[in-house]
């Protein structure tokens, strides 16, 4: 099914984009370092910004490189915005992925965040509702 | 990965971990692009170094803060030190101004003395006002200031404070009173030095800052229950009043109504700071009202627990202490001449026998020796001091090791009394110091002791 993009944000390679589905996609390529964390927090409170309700992301780790640990902090960060943010789905066919998303959860401390292998199933778990 | 390549690998992982061992943090382990369990370890030993790295930072900046702390704390000690000091050696000579001040008004003079001499004694006393405004100031901003808890006549107090302003008012032509509400106790219970400082505070201010018809006192109680009582006091003036774009901010340091009052009126500007701190430490309020050219009324509320009969001053303590102290045997450990001059002529009057001590030393060796009813110590001396002569006199193993001590001292910042009392010394008195408190704690210690006229010296 094709989807619409509503609102999309760049950070280098990386790309945001709020979708029709009211899901936020963030296609992470490559590392990221402490100014693009920087960059990231700033535009993504901005995309939260653009639209009311609950916050749902799915996160594609499959071609995500190293994050600095300011990086990692932000996504905690942007997981603890309050109440908006429901549900992060993490996902990943590697091994990498994987550990990029154990660093993610064990940081977030939190049961918003989950990992899938799949994107069939993050997308099943993001869609639930709550 | 064949054998020979995972074991290049764990080779290479092995030496980043060696560096990171020796406290480099800026290794890492390559990657391969394969996104495999190879790659995952390596980016999670990398994620790793990384955490490491921040947490080192983050603890060199602790470190940092902790030494810049431990500065601003020495900073903050010399600064209370040296405030001890510019006391000390303020107060000092002050004590030496007030006292012969007081000495020469009790004497026979024409009348151009009288007023050379009343001019030296309000000017020194003004003197006085703004360095314990500014100790005061210290005090408030290093958060040291105590409150006492005693029982006081408020009656007392208020006519105690219009007769120390009296003259003042007098010379202006101005009416000073005071009223108090029929309810209020007669009897409280709270810190009336404080109270007294306030009130003297603003009545001084309103006389200042007025230059005919009157200034007033009025006091308003309200119980709150059986034991407590909340005071309203209004001291209201006929005066100059506070342009009304100054009232917000004339509570603050340094701070006068216009630059004109400091020229033409002077002052520190931090009298009203004090006066609103001290209420509000005391869980009070403080509030004006003014009309330019028409006058000023300040109103605070204190809370005060009333007296009861147990808490009745007894009269008979009050006074009578004339002859309480003839012939009784004063050591007077002073090393400045002029304050022991002054000190001597204080107690003559008072027909005790004095003898001295130049400084610590001398006072240890004269109680080894002799018998005295009560010791006048001062503190920072050459040879030994006060607090080293205090500690060295319990120790002996004679009567003489408890004699009553009063230190009087110069030295009049906070946790001095506490300084004094853990050397030995049963009392403290600051100078410049008032020859009606030195009295009555000289005749309260000779009384508790029990020692009065033990032996000739």
């Amino acid at each position: 099914m094709k989807q619409t993009i509503i609102h999309e944000f760049y950070v280098g390679q990386h790309h945001h984009y709020l979708a029709d589905d009211n899901i936020i996609y963030a296609n992470t390529i490559g590392a990221i370092d402490d100014e693009m964390a920087v960059q990231f927090k700033e535009k993504s409170l901005c995309l939260y910004a653009k639209f009311d309700g609950p916050i749902r992301v799915l996160v594609d780790l499959n071609k995500a490189g190293k994050q600095t640990t300011l990086a990692r902090n932000v996504w905690t960060d942007l997981c603890n915005q309050g109440e908006r943010p429901v549900r992060v789905a993490l996902w990943g066919l590697h091994p990498v992925a994987k550990l990029l998303a154990s660093f993610y959860i064990g940081l977030s401390g939190n049961k918003k965040c989950k990992f899938f292998s799949t994107k069939d199933a993050a997308m099943k778990w993001l869609k639930e509702k709550i | 990965m064949t054998n020979m390549l995972s074991a290049i690998y764990i080779e290479g992982v092995l030496n980043v971990v060696m560096e990171v061992a020796k406290g480099n943090y800026d290794v890492e382990v390559p990657l391969t692009g394969d996104n495999d369990e190879f790659d995952a370890l390596a980016m999670g030993i990398n994620m790793m170094i990384d955490e490491i790295k921040s947490r080192k930072e983050l603890e060199a900046a602790n470190k940092e803060m902790k030494k810049a702390k431990e500065q601003a704390e020495l900073a903050k000690k010399i600064k209370e030190q040296f405030l001890a000091n510019m006391s000390h050696e303020i107060r000092t000579p002050m004590n030496a101004i007030v006292g012969m001040t007081d000495i020469l008004l009790d004497q026979q003079l024409n009348p151009d003395q009288k007023k050379c001499i009343e001019a030296i004694k309000i000017s020194a006393d003004n003197l006085l006002t703004i360095i314990n405004e500014v100790l005061d100031f210290s005090k408030i901003e290093a958060g040291k200031i105590t409150f006492e808890k005693t029982p006081f006549h408020l009656e007392e107090t208020l006519e105690n404070i219009i007769q120390t302003l009296q003259f003042t008012a007098n010379s202006k032509n101005l009416s000073l009173t005071y009223s108090i509400s029929n309810n209020t106790p007669v009897l409280l219970v709270g810190d009336v030095t404080k109270l007294r400082q306030i009130l003297i505070n603003l009545a001084s201010n309103s006389i200042k800052f007025t230059e005919s018809g009157r200034i007033k006192i009025e006091i308003f109680s309200q119980a709150l229950n059986q034991d407590d009582y909340l005071l309203e006091f209004s001291i209201s003036d006929t005066g100059i009043g506070i342009p009304e774009n100054k009232i917000d901010t004339i509570f603050e340091s340094f701070t006068q109504a216009t630059n004109d009052t400091t020229r033409k009126y002077g002052g520190t500007g931090l009298g009203l700071t004090i006066v609103k701190s001290l209420v509000e430490l005391q869980g009070g309020k403080i509030a004006l009202q003014s009309k330019l050219n028409e006058g000023t009324t300040f109103t605070f509320h204190l809370p005060f627990k009333k007296g009861d009969a147990i808490h009745e001053i007894n009269e008979e303590q009050k006074t009578d202490f004339q002859n309480k102290l003839k012939n009784i045997n004063v050591l007077l450990v002073e090393d400045n001449a002029i304050n022991r001059f002054l000190a001597q002529t204080v107690l003559n009057k008072w027909d005790c026998n004095i003898h001295f001590a130049e400084n610590g030393r001398i006072a240890v060796e004269k109680v080894s020796n002799e018998i005295f009813d009560i010791i006048l110590m001062d503190i920072q001396m050459p040879e030994l001091d006060g607090y080293d002569a205090a500690r060295e006199i319990r120790k002996m193993q004679t009567p003489m090791t408890s004699v009553p001590i009063i230190a009087m001292t110069a030295h009049a910042m906070e946790g001095e009394i506490d300084k004094c009392k853990s050397a030995g010394m049963n009392d403290y008195i600051s100078k410049p110091f008032n020859k009606k408190m030195l009295y009555e704690k000289m005749c309260n210690m000779l009384k508790v002791n029990n020692i009065k006229n033990g032996g000739g010296g």
